[in-house]
Protein backbone atom coordinates (compact mmCIF):
# COMPACT_ATOMS: atom_id res chain seq x y z
CA UNK A 1 0.00 0.00 0.00
CA UNK A 2 1.18 3.56 -0.47
CA UNK A 3 0.57 6.75 1.44
CA UNK A 4 0.70 10.10 -0.31
CA UNK A 5 0.23 12.93 1.65
CA UNK A 6 -0.50 16.63 0.96
CA UNK A 7 -0.61 19.95 2.65
CA UNK A 8 -3.59 21.73 1.65
CA UNK A 9 -3.16 24.59 3.81
CA UNK A 10 -1.92 25.71 7.42
CA UNK A 11 -2.59 23.00 10.16
CA UNK A 12 -4.39 20.84 7.43
CA UNK A 13 -3.31 17.74 5.48
CA UNK A 14 -5.01 15.27 3.25
CA UNK A 15 -3.62 11.63 3.11
CA UNK A 16 -4.36 9.28 0.58
CA UNK A 17 -3.73 5.33 1.22
CA UNK A 18 -3.84 3.56 -1.93
CA UNK A 19 -4.62 -0.11 -2.13
CA UNK A 20 -5.45 -2.78 0.63
CA UNK A 21 -5.91 -1.42 3.98
CA UNK A 22 -5.06 -4.30 6.14
CA UNK A 23 -2.86 -5.92 8.92
CA UNK A 24 -0.16 -5.75 6.78
CA UNK A 25 -0.44 -1.95 5.36
CA UNK A 26 -2.31 -0.84 8.75
CA UNK A 27 0.88 0.39 10.35
CA UNK A 28 2.16 2.23 8.03
CA UNK A 29 -0.97 4.69 7.83
CA UNK A 30 -0.58 4.63 11.78
CA UNK A 31 2.97 5.88 11.57
CA UNK A 32 2.07 8.76 8.97
CA UNK A 33 -1.00 9.92 10.69
CA UNK A 34 1.32 10.29 14.03
CA UNK A 35 4.04 11.42 11.91
CA UNK A 36 1.92 14.69 10.63
CA UNK A 37 -0.30 15.56 13.91
CA UNK A 38 3.20 15.70 15.57
CA UNK A 39 4.22 17.91 13.01
CA UNK A 40 1.14 20.14 14.20
CA UNK A 41 -1.30 19.52 11.14
CA UNK A 42 -4.14 18.25 13.24
CA UNK A 43 -6.73 18.46 10.98
CA UNK A 44 -6.82 15.13 9.06
CA UNK A 45 -8.78 14.03 6.03
CA UNK A 46 -8.33 10.89 4.89
CA UNK A 47 -9.07 10.19 1.26
CA UNK A 48 -10.02 7.04 0.58
CA UNK A 49 -10.81 6.81 -3.18
CA UNK A 50 -8.18 4.63 -3.99
CA UNK A 51 -8.19 2.21 -0.96
CA UNK A 52 -9.54 -1.09 -2.59
CA UNK A 53 -10.39 -2.79 0.65
CA UNK A 54 -10.23 -1.96 4.63
CA UNK A 55 -10.50 -4.76 6.75
CA UNK A 56 -10.50 -4.99 10.83
CA UNK A 57 -6.89 -4.11 11.05
CA UNK A 58 -7.41 -0.96 8.78
CA UNK A 59 -10.31 -0.04 10.92
CA UNK A 60 -8.19 -0.10 13.86
CA UNK A 61 -5.78 1.99 11.94
CA UNK A 62 -8.53 4.76 11.48
CA UNK A 63 -9.73 4.71 15.12
CA UNK A 64 -6.43 5.51 16.19
CA UNK A 65 -5.86 8.04 14.18
CA UNK A 66 -8.94 9.56 14.98
CA UNK A 67 -7.76 9.45 18.40
CA UNK A 68 -4.46 11.18 17.76
CA UNK A 69 -5.40 13.91 16.16
CA UNK A 70 -8.78 14.79 18.68
CA UNK A 71 -5.45 14.28 21.35
CA UNK A 72 -3.86 16.87 19.47
CA UNK A 73 -6.85 19.26 19.40
CA UNK A 74 -8.14 18.21 15.74
CA UNK A 75 -9.94 15.62 13.98
CA UNK A 76 -9.97 13.47 11.31
CA UNK A 77 -12.52 12.83 8.73
CA UNK A 78 -12.91 9.86 5.76
CA UNK A 79 -13.82 10.98 2.27
CA UNK A 80 -14.42 9.62 -0.65
CA UNK A 81 -15.31 6.65 0.80
CA UNK A 82 -15.79 3.82 -1.59
CA UNK A 83 -18.45 0.63 -1.08
CA UNK A 84 -16.60 -1.48 0.61
CA UNK A 85 -15.46 0.91 2.78
CA UNK A 86 -18.90 2.15 3.73
CA UNK A 87 -19.78 -1.68 4.11
CA UNK A 88 -17.59 -2.21 7.38
CA UNK A 89 -18.33 1.26 9.01
CA UNK A 90 -22.00 0.70 8.61
CA UNK A 91 -21.12 -3.30 9.46
CA UNK A 92 -19.49 -2.04 12.69
CA UNK A 93 -21.37 1.04 13.59
CA UNK A 94 -18.21 3.60 12.96
CA UNK A 95 -20.08 5.48 10.37
CA UNK A 96 -21.67 7.17 13.35
CA UNK A 97 -17.85 7.83 15.00
CA UNK A 98 -16.33 8.72 11.59
CA UNK A 99 -18.88 10.03 9.12
CA UNK A 100 -17.67 9.88 5.71
CA UNK A 101 -17.65 13.10 3.68
CA UNK A 102 -18.34 12.49 0.02
CA UNK A 103 -15.46 14.49 -0.92
CA UNK A 104 -12.15 15.65 0.01
CA UNK A 105 -13.31 19.29 -0.06
CA UNK A 106 -16.23 18.91 1.95
CA UNK A 107 -13.84 16.92 4.92
CA UNK A 108 -11.11 20.22 4.61
CA UNK A 109 -14.13 22.60 4.88
CA UNK B 1 -27.55 -32.57 -5.95
CA UNK B 2 -25.07 -30.82 -7.93
CA UNK B 3 -21.80 -29.09 -7.87
CA UNK B 4 -20.33 -25.83 -7.20
CA UNK B 5 -20.62 -23.44 -10.12
CA UNK B 6 -17.30 -22.43 -9.50
CA UNK B 7 -14.65 -23.51 -6.84
CA UNK B 8 -10.94 -22.77 -5.68
CA UNK B 9 -8.75 -24.52 -3.24
CA UNK B 10 -5.22 -23.40 -2.35
CA UNK B 11 -2.75 -24.62 0.45
CA UNK B 12 0.11 -23.54 1.78
CA UNK B 13 1.89 -22.13 4.86
CA UNK B 14 0.06 -19.19 6.46
CA UNK B 15 1.34 -15.29 6.95
CA UNK B 16 0.61 -12.06 5.93
CA UNK B 17 1.36 -12.51 2.24
CA UNK B 18 -1.70 -14.98 2.55
CA UNK B 19 -4.41 -12.44 2.41
CA UNK B 20 -3.12 -11.16 -0.98
CA UNK B 21 -3.68 -14.95 -2.03
CA UNK B 22 -6.79 -15.08 -0.46
CA UNK B 23 -8.01 -11.86 -2.72
CA UNK B 24 -6.69 -13.47 -5.79
CA UNK B 25 -8.64 -16.42 -4.90
CA UNK B 26 -11.94 -14.63 -4.51
CA UNK B 27 -11.13 -12.96 -8.17
CA UNK B 28 -10.62 -16.60 -9.46
CA UNK B 29 -14.14 -17.64 -8.14
CA UNK B 30 -15.73 -14.86 -9.30
CA UNK B 31 -14.12 -15.23 -12.54
CA UNK B 32 -15.78 -18.81 -12.55
CA UNK B 33 -19.03 -17.47 -11.69
CA UNK B 34 -19.34 -13.97 -13.07
CA UNK B 35 -23.46 -13.97 -11.57
CA UNK B 36 -22.41 -13.37 -8.35
CA UNK B 37 -24.35 -10.26 -7.05
CA UNK B 38 -21.85 -7.82 -6.35
CA UNK B 39 -22.80 -7.12 -2.75
CA UNK B 40 -22.61 -10.96 -1.84
CA UNK B 41 -19.23 -10.68 -3.50
CA UNK B 42 -18.31 -7.68 -1.34
CA UNK B 43 -19.62 -9.36 2.15
CA UNK B 44 -18.78 -13.11 1.37
CA UNK B 45 -14.92 -11.36 1.15
CA UNK B 46 -15.01 -9.18 3.90
CA UNK B 47 -15.68 -12.47 6.04
CA UNK B 48 -13.49 -14.63 4.48
CA UNK B 49 -9.93 -11.98 4.43
CA UNK B 50 -11.20 -11.85 8.43
CA UNK B 51 -11.00 -15.21 9.15
CA UNK B 52 -7.47 -15.56 7.21
CA UNK B 53 -6.56 -13.03 9.32
CA UNK B 54 -6.97 -14.60 12.32
CA UNK B 55 -5.83 -17.79 10.99
CA UNK B 56 -2.78 -15.61 10.42
CA UNK B 57 -2.90 -13.93 13.66
CA UNK B 58 -2.11 -17.09 15.40
CA UNK B 59 0.69 -18.22 13.21
CA UNK B 60 3.34 -18.12 16.34
CA UNK B 61 5.00 -19.25 17.35
CA UNK B 62 5.45 -22.26 14.71
CA UNK B 63 4.54 -21.84 10.93
CA UNK B 64 1.12 -23.16 10.34
CA UNK B 65 -0.23 -24.72 7.52
CA UNK B 66 -3.59 -23.87 6.19
CA UNK B 67 -5.84 -25.08 3.44
CA UNK B 68 -9.05 -22.74 2.02
CA UNK B 69 -11.77 -24.14 -0.16
CA UNK B 70 -13.93 -21.28 -1.39
CA UNK B 71 -17.36 -22.11 -3.25
CA UNK B 72 -19.82 -20.40 -5.36
CA UNK B 73 -23.13 -22.59 -5.39
CA UNK B 74 -26.46 -22.04 -6.94
CA UNK B 75 -28.15 -20.89 -3.82
CA UNK B 76 -24.95 -19.76 -2.04
CA UNK B 77 -21.24 -18.76 -1.10
CA UNK B 78 -18.89 -21.34 0.83
CA UNK B 79 -15.56 -21.01 2.23
CA UNK B 80 -13.65 -24.13 4.44
CA UNK B 81 -10.57 -23.14 6.18
CA UNK B 82 -8.42 -25.93 7.84
CA UNK B 83 -5.68 -25.13 9.67
CA UNK B 84 -2.98 -26.85 12.32
CA UNK B 85 -2.31 -23.66 14.48
CA UNK B 86 -3.11 -23.20 18.12
CA UNK B 87 -6.71 -23.72 18.98
CA UNK B 88 -8.18 -20.11 17.77
CA UNK B 89 -10.35 -20.33 20.93
CA UNK B 90 -13.29 -18.44 19.78
CA UNK B 91 -16.87 -17.06 21.12
CA UNK B 92 -18.87 -17.43 17.95
CA UNK B 93 -21.98 -16.97 20.53
CA UNK B 94 -21.11 -13.50 21.81
CA UNK B 95 -19.68 -11.81 18.87
CA UNK B 96 -21.08 -7.91 20.58
CA UNK B 97 -19.09 -5.14 18.89
CA UNK B 98 -16.36 -3.52 20.85
CA UNK B 99 -16.17 0.40 22.32
CA UNK B 100 -16.45 2.77 19.12
CA UNK B 101 -13.20 3.83 20.18
CA UNK B 102 -11.40 0.41 20.91
CA UNK B 103 -8.48 -0.18 18.23
CA UNK B 104 -9.26 -4.23 17.68
CA UNK B 105 -11.80 -6.61 18.65
CA UNK B 106 -13.83 -5.68 15.37
CA UNK B 107 -13.01 -8.62 13.00
CA UNK B 108 -15.30 -12.06 14.05
CA UNK B 109 -18.30 -9.67 14.65
CA UNK B 110 -17.82 -7.82 10.97
CA UNK B 111 -17.06 -11.71 9.78
CA UNK B 112 -20.48 -12.76 11.48
CA UNK B 113 -22.32 -9.57 10.06
CA UNK B 114 -21.46 -10.74 6.61
CA UNK B 115 -22.58 -14.22 6.31
CA UNK B 116 -25.31 -16.52 6.91
CA UNK B 117 -23.46 -19.03 9.33
CA UNK B 118 -20.22 -18.47 10.67
CA UNK B 119 -18.65 -21.84 12.70
CA UNK B 120 -15.56 -23.04 14.38
CA UNK B 121 -14.45 -26.43 15.50
CA UNK B 122 -11.02 -27.87 16.73
CA UNK B 123 -10.83 -31.35 15.45
CA UNK B 124 -7.57 -33.70 15.76
CA UNK B 125 -5.44 -30.38 16.71
CA UNK B 126 -6.78 -28.39 13.89
CA UNK B 127 -8.90 -25.04 13.67
CA UNK B 128 -12.10 -25.71 10.67
CA UNK B 129 -13.60 -22.71 9.54
CA UNK B 130 -16.73 -22.64 7.98
CA UNK B 131 -18.71 -19.31 6.45
CA UNK B 132 -21.64 -19.53 4.13
CA UNK B 133 -23.38 -16.57 2.46
CA UNK B 134 -27.06 -17.19 1.28
CA UNK B 135 -26.88 -15.60 -2.56
CA UNK B 136 -29.36 -12.56 -2.79
CA UNK B 137 -30.33 -13.69 -6.19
Amino acid sequence: MDVEVEYPHEGAVVVRPAGRLNMVAAPALREVVDRVVAEGRTHVVLDLGATTFVDSSGLGALIAGLKTARAAGGDLRVAAVPAQVLAVLSLTNLDRVLRPYPTVADALA
Amino acid sequence: MTGPLAQVRRSGVAGPGCLELVHAMLAELWAGAPDVDEADRMMFEIAVVEIAGNVVEHTRPRPVGCDLVLSAHADALEATFHDDGVDADVDLTDTSLPDPLAETGRGLPMARAAVDVLEHTRVEGANRWFLRRVRTR
